[in-house]
């Protein structure tokens, strides 16, 4: 009954989004500190936080609960858990790309060829052995993401925006080349 | 319950690594001084040397079972020679006289008391003293008292405690739940000295009944890994309490001994011809690990005899052995948990004029390790907390049941840092050169104890686990400078001081093979 609640539990948690399945996670061993070195160079502390959610449920004298009560149960804190992260996730990267000046605003206005090129200039993007783009992840809001889906496949007929996405992908191609080259042993 | 477990104990120790360690203990208890614990065929019937508290010279034979009139007339050479044969030892004056003891866990028949009565006579006639019997009844209050306030007495511990003591004794010694015990037993709190000191001496003793069943079953493997991790609490404590040498040492030095006969046990064992071939049905996996295991002890004891100047050893006999091993493929690293047993078989290697082999070896482990755990793979090799058996069950239980698929891991590697390091010491800079660009793809975990002592544990929550890359680019010049650097004080003071025991304790705790404890070695058998 605990393997199915955990199973159920953490099904749940990364229900919440998808972007939570694609976040690699470690469990720290031992110890309660942490630290790493970003692609920079720079060692980074982990500053953990501790996060919580509650949930009520009714109980009722010699009444156990049906299959689906126990699952809804078990799923609820996975949920709220899920949410919690996302939002942390949000205020970290927030905070980061403040950090670094990688914030595209829109300033209320409706997205542009220029603004999403401009979003893709601040990006740092790795290649496939054969050269083709591994295209990072974006979020929007769903205003956002609405205009995005609708505006995208018509920037998709117009050949400026095809030669100005193909001569970024040259020189973004270009600098990932010149990063690899520096995974060396030399003298 | 605790009577009924000292006497169940005694009616199935053995006479080594289990009455005679717990024994020894007693007697330390007892404020004797040993001279000499050891089985061996020029003992001349003396297991242990003491001098008592009185200044009284003793020696005992050590026995286990009951004893009846067949069984004395089966062991009275050694008894013979127990009482009179002087004792050669270099703290003890030519010709001293000494007392003796036969001491078993059983009882003596009233035949075998008649038969030493009569002996006692004609040896006071020849100026000997008399042969003393002490029985297990007899051995049963002492037991008793040494660690009479020390015992769990929550109902959880105790739980546990019972646990560990009816483990089949076949691979199943949770290394977790005994060092925990250990931890218990040797809080982090104001102790006097004594209590401290005796506290460390119980730690030996409950050792000897949770380790029984591995010394009867003949898992040597565990025996040695719990004797070990026992020996590390002791010296954890010793340094955290501050104590003096001789309220310790003797009782860690026991304790080691333990883990010594124990790898020594399974590396005769290994080298014994067919000793490894399977007895049952079994998958190749599990061999090739076992194979590891056992060439691993091997390989130690080889290390440590050498170290001890003893330029040819028996273990001699297990250079073709390892070699053949090596070369056809029978040893397996299963995860970052069989770093320690690789290191000692390459450093056996080297030792025996086969660098090329053990340098294949590491760059062979560095491959698997850049191909595995680098960031972005799926299915990375287990890390070094993972223990084989539990390794093998894990690799038994994704066959039967696909696991959930929730979540990325985050890949790291906890060995490969140190492996790098050994190979910039060997100069192998083109094999490292060619390999550089996997290797940035590898973050290098590490953990780091706020408190240098804290290694010596299985698990402490005081400290940081770091992750770190690869130079990118990285020069060979200043790489080689950092291989080459080593803070031997990021060493608990046993592991500094005590090479031997560095190398146990890095096959018993593989999660602690750290880069510094690492290099340390590698220079200490080189």
């Amino acid at each position: 009954m605990i393997e199915l609640r955990n199973a159920q539990m953490f099904d749940a948690l990364f229900s919440v989004s998808p972007v939570l399945t694609q976040i690699p996670i470690r469990a720290q061993r031992e110890g309660k500190e942490s630290s790493f070195q970003d692609e920079q160079g720079k060692i980074r502390k982990i500053d953990y936080q501790h996060k919580s959610v509650t949930i009520q449920r009714k109980t009722e004298d010699a009444r156990g609960m049906t299959l689906e009560q126990f699952i809804e149960t078990a799923r609820e804190p996975g949920t709220g858990m899920g949410k919690e992260m996302m939002r942390t996730l949000f205020q970290v990267l927030d905070t980061a790309t403040k950090e670094t000046g990688n914030v595209v605003n829109a300033g209320g206005k409706p997205i542009s060829i220029d603004l999403f090129l401009g979003l893709l200039e601040k990006i740092q993007i790795d290649f496939t052995p054969d050269g083709n783009p591994i295209w990072p992840s974006f979020h929007a809001g769903s205003e956002m993401h609405a205009q995005f889906q609708r505006l995208f496949p018509e920037w998709l007929k117009d050949p400026e925006f095809n030669s100005r996405m193909e001569k970024m992908v040259v020189r973004k191609r270009q600098e990932f080349y010149e990063r690899e080259a520096h995974r060396r042993l030399v003298d | 319950m605790k009577e009924r477990l000292i006497a169940d104990w005694l009616t199935k120790a053995g006479e080594r690594g289990g009455l005679d360690v717990a024994f020894c203990q007693i007697l330390l208890a007892r404020g004797s001084r040993i001279l000499q614990a050891r089985h061996s065929p020029t003992e001349n019937g003396k297991d242990i040397i003491t001098i008592e508290s009185d200044k009284r010279l003793c020696a005992y034979q050590i026995k286990s079972g009951d004893i009846d009139l067949h069984e004395f007339e089966k062991i009275q050479p050694q008894i013979t020679a127990l009482v009179e044969t002087a004792i050669l030892h270099p703290n003890v004056r030519a010709g001293q006289e000494h007392h003796s003891f036969l001491v078993t866990t059983g009882k003596f028949t009233e035949s075998v008391e008649t038969r030493v009565q009569a002996l006692n006579a004609a040896w006071k006639k020849r100026k000997y003293k008399p042969l003393a019997l002490i029985g297990g009844t007899q051995l049963h209050p002492d037991f008793m008292k040494l660690a009479a306030d020390f015992w769990p007495e929550e109902p959880s511990e105790v739980s546990s405690f019972f646990k560990m003591y009816l483990a089949e004794g076949k691979g199943d010694l949770d290394h977790k739940l005994f060092a925990e015990f250990l931890r218990r037993l040797l809080p982090e709190e104001k102790l006097s000295k004594p209590i401290a000191s005796r506290r460390i001496a119980a730690a030996g003793l409950f050792s000897s009944y949770l380790l029984e069943s591995f010394n009867r079953q003949g898992d040597h493997w565990s025996a040695f890994c719990g004797w070990t991790i026992t020996a590390a609490h002791q010296a954890w404590a010793a340094e955290v309490y501050k104590l003096p040498p001789k309220a310790w040492e003797d009782s860690f030095q026991l304790t080691k001994d333990a883990a010594i006969a124990a790898l020594e046990r399974l590396a005769f064992e290994t080298i014994e011809p067919n000793a490894l071939v399977p007895h049952e049905p079994e998958l190749d996996d599990y061999t090739r690990m076992r194979n590891t295991v056992a060439s691993s002890a091997v390989a130690a004891c080889f290390l440590m005899r050498r170290r001890a100047n003893q330029n040819s050893t028996p273990m001699d006999q297990g250079i073709p052995l390892v070699h053949r091993l090596v070369t056809n493929g029978r040893v397996f690293f299963w995860g970052e948990s069989a770093l320690p047993n690789f290191l000692v078989i390459c450093w056996m290697l080297e030792q025996s004029g086969q660098s090329w082999l053990a340098e294949g070896v590491m760059l062979g482990v560095v491959g698997a390790l850049t191909k595995f755990n680098q960031k972005l793979s799926a299915n990375p090799l287990s890390g070094p907390e993972v223990l084989p058996d539990e390794v093998f069950s894990s690799i038994l239980k994704k066959n039967a049941k696909p696991e959930m698929a929730h979540g990325r891991r985050a890949p790291v590697s906890w060995s490969l840092e140190s492996l790098l390091h050994l190979l910039a010491i060997r100069m192998r800079r083109q094999a490292l050169k060619a390999r550089w660009w996997d290797i940035t793809h590898v973050e290098m975990a590490s953990f780091r104890p706020n408190r240098a002592a804290d290694a010596l544990l299985w698990f402490t929550n005081a400290g940081e686990e770091m992750e770190r890359l690869a130079g990118k680019p990285q020069s060979w010049k200043e790489f080689t400078g950092i291989a080459r650097t080593n803070d031997l004080n990021a060493l608990p003071t046993i592991l500094r001081n005590d090479p031997d025991f560095a190398l146990m304790f890095m096959l018993a705790y593989p999660h602690r093979a750290s880069t510094t404890l690492v290099k340390a070695l590698d220079k200490w058998f080189e």
